[in-house]
């Protein structure tokens, strides 16, 4: 079982501090800069296609149950949702957890509710398919090719599926666009979709979609964060050569040590 | 509570499911009567509560008991360290030629005499705890025994004998009381039971794996009094261990040999339990039961949506109506396996399981897995075109890992030196390993982070957008 050390206790308190410190910079009212990630900048454009071809939106949240990354998934979907609501275009939820459908049934329905057109949400549009992966993707590849769906968005944790989804996605013309923190799948969605969003951009698509203070505060110590993990890569290749190429046995010992505080 | 379980059987067993049932849905229907507005600071007070629990947990550290244990190991883990850093440099330096190593081979043996002594003071704080958990064991045993006699459970219906042997040495418990029998129904001990064997094995293991640290460290001790010591092999066993072939039962078998400080490093890990870290099964406990309501909700949900296709004749109406046949014809195949009793409809319902699960939903997934083979043909045919610098690199590089991974490739550079860096294969894997796995891991580190914002937001209140849209 893991439980905590020195080097996790300050290099996490370090990273919290920075996040929460940020946050509350931001919302005393300090202008934040994030630059233009071309993925999100093209949900608007895939919305307004669905539009005026009066076809469906897919938008799926992966296979994964709740979590920290179906839980971003639903808050990029929420964002989705109202700009679907403005132009009165459609989107199907197909949702491969119980748990999350519940979830993401809710999620839209707020966002309807937001835009101020209840009625047109649809409750048959979030659907659970199956929690098995492959019935899952099949399920998704029915709806994409049945409903002839304009726009795909994949958000979410995918794994051998994902490529599945998006060639089919591909083969019904649809205007793509993926993020997912799995990096496996990554390459994936990078050779079949229109835009990927890649990495630590997926948990910046919240701040990016709605420039709120807290999320834009947040994404800044999320940049520091990785300054000081940077740092840390450079000190212990630093000290981890020092210690290779020494003869000075005085240097030894401290350098074995610091090296060691990197191991937890 | 009842310190033991024993489930029901038959028609009582019936009774109690469809019971809960009836309750599950008057908890769900009492929970939809909720408010909005209280039901978001319900669901943000109680994950801020399950928060600090967690975070708790993997702060406070262990009982006081253990804290000779913790402190001797990880002094005896730095010795260690130091050790075999030493003796990687005297083989380096051995292997040039240069330099007197006396000094650092004397300061290898007086490290490597100080882990061993505070190896014995982790021991003997592990052998103070052995009594106080074999009392308890024993405890536990003495209730097992009045309970089977309480209960008139005979030797030859509840496998006993196992458990009690097992409680009395302490190993290998087996948690599960079983009874023969029937549709296998479990007596399950209670959590108290499960707590102490599980600490129990914890102490036995970390006793064992310093054992082991200390058998690796006696084993350089001599290598290093005798001549021609191989510095590389006491380094390996000082730190990731090794492998050695053994013959078992006339067959050669590889077996690893753990390094000393990893068993160091896995005895402490062993004793941190704190008297919290027992209670995460209660709570994984919890979500495995809120699931379980939601997969009902998800079932709702798809017969819904299938009925009403049927119903009103919509397009692929047939779509739902086999939805429905293979819903019920699964379920009712998977129950009747379960519990069905008769010999003849046990056998039958069992080879139909097999024939739709085994033969069929296995099938069925690994054709749609074997899509992606072709799909991956199409993709990388539309993908791999050359536009552009970054294009052209990313093009010889797929190439080059194709070619490595295939034997026609291997075949092409076969006819340079084993270990020349221009075969094929080396360079295949120098671009899989080193600067492809730099790119994940830096692509990795930034996700922990993001995923580790985001937790401390949503355990703060602190999100934003769909759920969260309100300041607590």
């Amino acid at each position: 079982m893991q439980h905590l050390n020195l080097t996790v206790f300050l290099l996490e308190g370090i990273i919290v501090f920075l996040i929460l410190y940020k946050i509350l910079s931001a919302r005393a009212g300090r202008k934040l800069f994030i630059r233009r990630i071309a993925g999100l900048s093209a949900i608007d454009e895939a919305v307004g296609r669905a539009t005026e071809m009066g076809r469906p939106m897919l938008y799926s949240t992966g296979i994964n149950g709740l979590d920290i990354i179906t839980l971003q998934s639903l808050s990029i979907l929420s964002h989705i949702i109202k700009i679907t609501a403005k132009y009165r275009a459609r989107i199907i939820v197909p949702v491969g957890d119980p748990v999350l459908f519940t979830i993401a049934e809710e999620t839209a329905r707020d966002a309807y509710e937001a835009e101020g057109v209840p009625e047109a949400f649809n409750p048959d549009d979030i659907r659970f398919l199956s929690g098995d992966q492959f019935a899952y993707a099949s399920g998704v590849v029915g709806i994409l090719n049945r409903e002839k769906v304009s726009s795909a968005f994949y958000f979410g944790a995918f794994y051998a599926e994902s490529l599945i989804l998006a060639e089919n996605g591909q083969q019904v013309g649809a205007i793509q666009v993926a993020g997912t923190p799995s990096i496996t799948q990554i390459p994936f969605f990078i050779a079949a979709c229109d835009y990927t969003i890649i990495g630590d951009e997926y948990y910046a698509a919240s701040a990016y979609l709605t420039k709120e203070p807290t999320l834009l505060g947040s994404l800044v110590g999320q940049d520091y964060a990785k300054a000081i993990v940077l740092a840390m890569i450079v000190l212990g290749i630093a000290a981890t050569t020092l210690l290779a190429i020494s003869t000075f046995p005085a240097l030894e010992l401290p350098l074995l040590r610091f090296t060691e505080a990197f191991r937890g | 509570m009842a310190t033991f379980f024993i489930p029901l059987q038959g028609t009582s067993l019936y009774l109690h499911i469809a019971g809960a049932i009836i309750l599950g849905l008057l908890c769900l229907f009492a929970l939809t009567k909720v408010p909005n507005k209280w039901r978001k600071p319900i669901v943000i007070g109680i994950t801020f509560v399950a928060g600090w629990f967690y975070l708790v947990e993997f702060i406070i550290p262990s009982s006081n008991s253990m804290s000779p244990v913790r402190s001797s190991t990880i002094a005896a883990e730095r010795l260690i360290r130091t050790s075999a850093h030493d003796l990687k440099v005297i083989s380096e330096r051995e292997s040039r030629s240069s330099g007197n190593n006396d000094q650092r081979l004397a300061r290898v043996r007086t490290s490597l005499n100080g882990a061993i002594i505070k190896l014995k003071v982790a021991e003997s704080g592990l052998n103070e705890q052995k009594p106080i958990v074999d009392r308890q064991l024993e405890a536990e045993l003495r209730r097992v025994a009045s309970f089977k006699k309480t209960n008139n459970l005979s030797d030859k219906m509840v496998e006993f004998r196992e458990l009690e042997e097992d409680f009395i040495k302490a190993r290998n418990i087996s948690s599960d009381l079983i009874i023969t029998g029937g549709p296998k129904p479990k007596v399950v001990s209670s959590r108290q039971a499960k707590n102490i064997i599980n600490w129990s094995e914890s102490i036995y293991k970390a006793s064992d794996d310093i054992n082991e640290a200390i058998l690796r460290i006696e084993e350089t001790q001599a290598a290093l009094r005798g001549r021609d010591a191989d510095y590389e092999h006491l380094v390996a066993a000082l730190t990731v261990g090794y492998t050695v072939t053994v013959i078992e039962n006339g067959k050669p078998v590889i077996k690893q040999i753990p390094g000393a400080t990893d068993a160091v490093a896995n005895a402490r890990r062993g004793t941190l339990d704190n008297f919290l870290t027992p209670y995460k099964e209660v709570i994984a406990n919890l979500l495995v039961v809120v699931g379980s309501f939601a997969f009902g909700l998800g079932l709702y949900n798809l017969l819904k949506f299938h009925g009403k296709a049927i119903v009103k004749k919509q397009p692929g109406w047939y779509s739902g109506l086999a939805f429905y046949i293979a819903v019920f014809a699964m379920a009712m195949l998977g129950l009747l396996k379960t519990y069905a009793d008769a010999p003849g409809v046990k056998n039958l319902t069992k080879t139909l399981y097999d024939i739709t699960f085994s033969g069929g939903l296995t099938a069925l997934q690994s054709t749609m897995f074997s899509l992606v083979a072709f799909y991956i043909v199409s993709a990388a045919y539309r993908s791999f075109r050359i536009k552009s610098g970054e294009a052209v690199i990313m093009m010889v590089a797929a190439f080059v890992v194709m070619l490595a991974t295939v034997p026609v490739g291997m075949a092409m550079t076969q006819g340079l030196p084993a270990g020349s860096p221009f075969r094929l294969e080396t360079i295949g894997d120098w671009i899989l390993t080193v600067p492809n796995m730099a790119a994940q891991r830096g692509m990795q580190f930034g996700i922990s982070v993001g995923g580790l914002a985001m937790a401390l937001r949503i355990w703060l209140s602190l999100e934003r957008g769909s759920f969260f849209d309100k300041q607590m």
